[in-house]
């Protein structure tokens, strides 16, 4: 069976096009990282807000969690923050929201957030869950009685 | 030939689908591409997100609609969770989470008898906290007070602190009362300047080395060089912290008692910041 002299010359091509393309698309992902928060309400009703944007600051030293309108922010500000083994942990100390223009603290009565700034997986402490590289991990509760819980990736800036 | 443009489409269609399951890079391990932190194959799904991954797909199918879940637009459906305005008053305090209501009977420097230390205000005790005329103290809605997303090594929290971050001594991990000072009370002497936590200043305040001051709303705290072997002494010891001038920014800020405050450079166990002094446990309290 012959084939044209150009027919490898194509495919060739092809190939380099069709990487361009993987690598565009790869690129093009978006830069910040992104997760899912779920609030569960005192009543029982449930919201979910999937593709959430996750931003670190490290010059306003702040953590912000918007929502993928773009609407609605949380704003972590002051936390303490620990190492649990290879685990970076912060207990919050004051958080806010942004929404409609106004800004507001959030009437909170604990929350942790558990980020993995390692290459590897990691569990929590005395859990089983697994926080992926660069993962995070928040949960909190406020004096509403509302469950607040967050999973997704940070792609930098959690030291 | 044919083989190879099969194998050629099947790496094309391999990247292509890499690239579509993988939202940020890394992911560890190809976990079935699911956005939030699914790196972990063996993770199981969280509680009400059952997993609807098909056989031989790499991406999961779209998440059927589930009931009381609902995605709504428009930001953060919490309008109930927001702090409430103040109403205007000028001298109404807003109250940190948790820190009314907690009775700390066992806080430093309550009920030693002597009937005559002072005792600074604020400190520590819960109730105390944005009760008085202070109206800034301790008030999460003052922006800058200490914006830094702190580094604590080894932070807990406790009721008693109205759930404030605490970064236990590291040398009297168990918390016991009094325990740094071999179980015995510690009673602030007022005749010393700071009740004799920094030391034993039998000399007056004027002529102690003066150490720098900080200003914390509205109130004037000068710093004084701690006396070795006094108890704060021992608390920056055992946090490997070293005494330094109060002034500049990103210091270790200890209040301790009677209006006294000493500054240290953070250090892995202690990050910069403002703590209250526990003089039971000899632990910093995060403010």
């Amino acid at each position: 069976m012959r084939t044209h002299p150009l027919s490898s010359l194509v495919r060739v091509g092809t190939f380099v096009a069709a990487l361009a393309l993987v690598w565009a698309y790869a690129l093009a992902a978006p830069a910040g990282a992104t997760g899912l928060v779920r609030v569960q309400q005192a009543n029982g009703s449930i919201q979910e807000y999937p593709n959430a944007r996750i931003d670190y600051s490290p010059d306003a030293k702040t953590l912000t969690i918007t929502t993928a309108d773009g609407k609605g922010t949380l704003v972590i500000d002051q936390a303490a923050c620990s190492y649990v083994g290879d685990i970076y942990r912060c207990l919050l100390t004051h958080m806010s929201l942004t929404q409609n223009g106004q800004t507001k603290p959030l009437d909170f009565s604990n929350g942790t957030i558990y980020a993995n700034t390692t290459d590897g997986n990691l569990n929590l402490p005395l859990s089983s869950q697994v926080v992926p590289p660069k993962g995070i991990v928040m949960a909190l509760t406020t004096n509403a009685g509302t469950y607040i819980s967050m999973t997704g990736t940070i792609d930098s800036g959690v030291k | 030939m044919r083989n190879a443009a099969f194998a050629l489409a099947l790496i094309m269609l391999v990247n292509s689908s890499a690239a579509l399951a993988a939202p940020t890079r890394g992911g560890g391990g190809g976990g079935g591409g699911r956005p939030a932190g699914g790196g972990g194959a063996s993770r199981p799904a969280p509680q009400s997100r059952p997993q609807s991954i098909s056989p031989g797909q790499s991406r999961p199918a779209p998440r059927p609609p589930q009931q009381n879940v609902t995605r709504p637009s428009g930001g953060y459906q919490l309008n109930n969770d927001v702090k409430k305005p103040s109403g205007g008053g000028a001298a109404k305090p807003v109250q940190r989470p948790n820190g009314g209501g907690n009775v700390s009977a066992n806080h430093p420097n309550v009920g030693n008898g002597s009937g005559n230390t002072v005792n600074r205000p604020n400190v520590g005790n819960g109730n105390n906290i944005g009760s008085g005329n202070n109206v800034n103290h301790n008030n999460n809605v003052n922006v800058n007070r200490n914006p830094n997303v702190n580094v604590n090594r080894n932070v807990t929290t406790y009721p008693r602190y109205g759930n404030r971050a605490v970064v236990v001594n590291p040398v009297y991990t168990s918390g016991a009362a009094w325990g740094w000072n071999h179980g015995a009370v510690w009673y602030p002497a007022s005749n010393y300047w700071g009740g004799g936590f920094w030391g034993a200043l039998a000399i007056s305040a004027t002529t102690a080395a003066i150490y720098g001051s900080i200003v914390y709303n509205n109130t004037t705290y000068r710093s004084y060089q701690i006396q070795a072997s006094s108890p704060g002494y021992t608390l920056l010891s055992n946090y490997g912290l070293q005494q330094v001038q109060c002034g500049p920014p990103g210091l270790v800020v200890m209040f301790g008692p009677n209006n006294s405050v000493i500054c240290a450079n953070p250090n892995a166990n202690v990050a910069a910041g403002s703590y209250d002094i526990d003089s039971q446990t000899l632990s910093l309290v995060s403010r």
